[in-house]
């Protein structure tokens, strides 16, 4: 018997959600095949794609039938964002390639320093280019750039000794650079010295409101309000680009607490959700990067929370790293079956919290 | 044939076993009168059969058993394969990995300064105490409060350990620290310590033979968490003494006071139900 194409719409979705995806795949293709026209249909099948191109190709074509499918044009962008992050990080390694075989051939190391895929890569490559062209029109700007990038990378990673060596670097090359000094003040031990760190920046952004003038513009108090704030030390977030948001769901207020810690410290933008009612209105609001789940909360536990998350299009990509309890292989099967992507068993130290969110954050959806 | 009871010998533990010898072998469950069976290939779980459910549901139903009986039978049939492979993946790596959980050190996490890798170490810690602290909800039924008291000695000799581990100074003691708390909080008296250790067998002998007005027994039985909260903050404390920079030990208290909250909310919670306490 056939079934109307509502029906294999409809079955394919159950299939798909059901993780059978050999199923899912048949009945959406047949779907699109009789309804060429359904963008429904059409990002069912891009969900259950066998690789990323023919995700990308689905995508695109719901797209193009329905160009405001937010859903969607998240899910494309992030594919497309993959590609070209796997594709720039072939074109280095041949540039790379290249800069070993003519290293006398600036415009090369130029393009390694741009397509490094880390602050510590562009810094290694400034520096190697530095070391064949020491007169490198462009290579003193380049290096400023680079150690500060790497500093802040070092800062928010909680690395502190190696930032205040970069922020060091930056203010010999530059002795005005407020960030720097501040930087500076924040990374060392060294009370004597972070206090004349932070008499520099001062002094920096006086000159700076003086030249700014009746505008107005008051930054000392911004730039160095957070320094003062713990005998001279800043929370590496504030330093750190808050690229990235972590939704951290858990009854417990230590858990929140330390996760949120863990989290902020390591760069990370963090929303703490006591529930999974409140999760899911929050989520309403803001769609974060990856969400931490409990499992064991009051009202709907984090099974449900997780099966309602995916059930929402704006959500349903997101990686759920499940909190579990006990390192119980039913807790994890059951996660499973609810949609999470990853578990992570209490108790747990930031390193693990960080790799996995990390990894988390660094998988394509 | 290999047959047993899961009281003695759960799935999981059956799993891990027949995972690890890359067994092909059929594992068929009854509880009462309801039957379930596991097929495994080579050590890979591929298809499963509850009561009304097959693939994943039926794993998941059976997983959930915890009383019946087990047979392993060789399997040499073709079997459908209806666990999904992300399932039989987890099934594997759960029961192969056998990885250690519940370590409260820190990995090598390279370029920390001692500060930091010592925060990192307490808050490890402390998701541990967490979790421990969750057993006082358990511990509702017992209407005399003394397995309350030994879940929290329980926790404050987990943060004893942390402490004393990293100092030499004898005054971080227990022993030390219940004779300076004596003093001031006389219940403290009651608390004792063994080899270094909290013990609360005499709160315990205390309540277990009280025979006088409930209401003082309720009292007592406040005085003693009391005393108990009173040596957690010190050895909290004693903690934050550790970090040099401010900023860590700054992190350390706030932290440590957000614990020390929900426990007494959680405490609180628990004597209320259990009526030992006002």
């Amino acid at each position: 018997m056939t079934l109307p194409m509502e029906g294999r719409l409809r079955d394919g979705i159950a299939a798909a959600r059901a993780k059978r995806l050999d199923d899912a795949r048949a009945l959406l293709q047949q779907a699109v095949d009789a309804e060429p026209d359904n963008p429904l249909a059409w990002f069912w099948l891009a969900v259950v794609a066998p690789n990323a191109e023919a995700a990308v190709s689905h995508l695109r074509r719901v797209l193009a039938l329905e160009p405001s499918h937010v859903a969607a044009r998240e899910a494309l962008a992030k594919l497309l964002f993959a590609q070209a992050d796997r594709m720039r990080e072939a074109t280095r390694r041949l540039f790379r390639e290249a800069a070993a075989i003519a290293p006398e051939n600036v415009l090369i190391w130029r393009a390694v320093v741009q397509l490094a895929g880390t602050p510590g890569e562009a810094l290694a490559a400034v520096r190697d280019l530095l070391a064949f062209a020491p007169d490198f029109p462009e290579g003193r700007t380049f290096l400023h750039d680079a150690l500060s990038a790497d500093a802040r990378a070092h800062a928010a990673a909680g690395d502190r000794a190696t930032a205040r060596e970069r922020w060091h670097e930056v203010t010999a090359l530059d002795d005005r650079n407020i960030e720097a000094w501040i930087g500076l003040a924040t990374s060392t031990d060294d009370q004597a010295q972070a206090q004349d760190a932070l008499a520099r920046a001062s002094t920096l952004v006086d000159d700076a409101s003086a030249l700014v003038g009746s505008t107005g513009a008051a930054p000392r108090e911004d730039a160095c309000a957070e320094a003062n704030a713990s005998t001279g030390h800043v929370a590496p977030s504030s330093l750190a680009p808050a690229s990235r948001t972590v939704m951290v769901v858990d009854d417990s207020p230590t858990i929140r607490k330390i996760l949120s810690l863990t989290l902020e410290n390591a760069g990370y933008s963090v929303i703490a959700e006591a529930d999974g009612e409140s999760a899911l209105e929050r989520l309403a609001d803001v769609v974060p990067d990856v969400i931490l789940l409990d499992i064991a909360m009051p009202g709907i536990d984090g099974y449900e929370t997780c099966k309602r998350i995916r059930s929402d299009s704006r959500t349903t990509y997101l990686p759920i790293l499940m909190l579990s309890g006990k390192d119980a292989l039913f807790d994890k099967v059951k996660g499973h079956m609810a949609g999470a992507t990853e578990y992570l068993t209490k108790p747990f130290d930031a390193a693990t919290v960080l790799a996995a969110v990390g990894s988390a954050c660094s998988e394509p959806a | 044939m290999v047959e047993g009871d899961l009281m003695d010998l759960t799935l999981p533990t059956l799993l891990q076993a027949l995972s690890q010898e890359s067994s092909t072998a059929q594992l068929r469950l009854q509880n009462g009168a309801v039957q379930g069976a596991l097929y495994l290939r080579e050590g890979a779980l591929i298809h499963a059969t509850g009561s009304e459910s097959v693939g994943d549901d039926a794993l998941l139903e059976l997983l959930g058993w915890t009383a019946g009986r087990f047979r392993i039978l060789r399997d040499v049939e073709d079997r459908p394969r209806t666990i999904t492979p992300r399932l039989t993946e987890l099934v594997t790596s759960e029961t192969k990995a056998a990885r250690p959980s519940g370590s409260s050190v820190s990995q090598a996490t390279p370029g920390l300064s001692p500060d930091q890798r010592l925060l990192q170490d307490a808050l490890a810690l402390l998701t541990q105490l967490d979790l421990d602290s969750v057993k006082v909800s358990a511990t509702l039924e017992d209407t005399s409060g003394i397995a309350t008291l030994v879940v929290l000695a329980s926790i404050i000799n987990s943060l004893v350990g942390f402490v004393v581990a990293r100092t030499s100074d004898l005054n971080a003691l227990p022993s030390r620290v219940l004779h300076r708390l004596g003093s001031s909080r006389p219940h403290a008296e009651v608390i004792t310590e063994i080899d270094e250790r909290l013990s609360i067998e005499t709160v315990s002998d205390v309540l277990r033979t009280w025979q006088g007005d409930p209401e003082r027994q309720r009292q007592f039985f406040a005085g003693v968490c009391e005393a108990l909260f009173d040596v957690l903050t010190i050895y909290g404390r004693t903690v934050g003494t550790f970090f040099r920079s401010t900023h860590e030990r700054q992190e350390w208290r706030a932290t440590f006071d957000v614990f020390v909250g929900g426990l007494t909310t959680t405490l609180a919670i628990a004597s209320r139900a259990q009526g030992v306490v006002a």
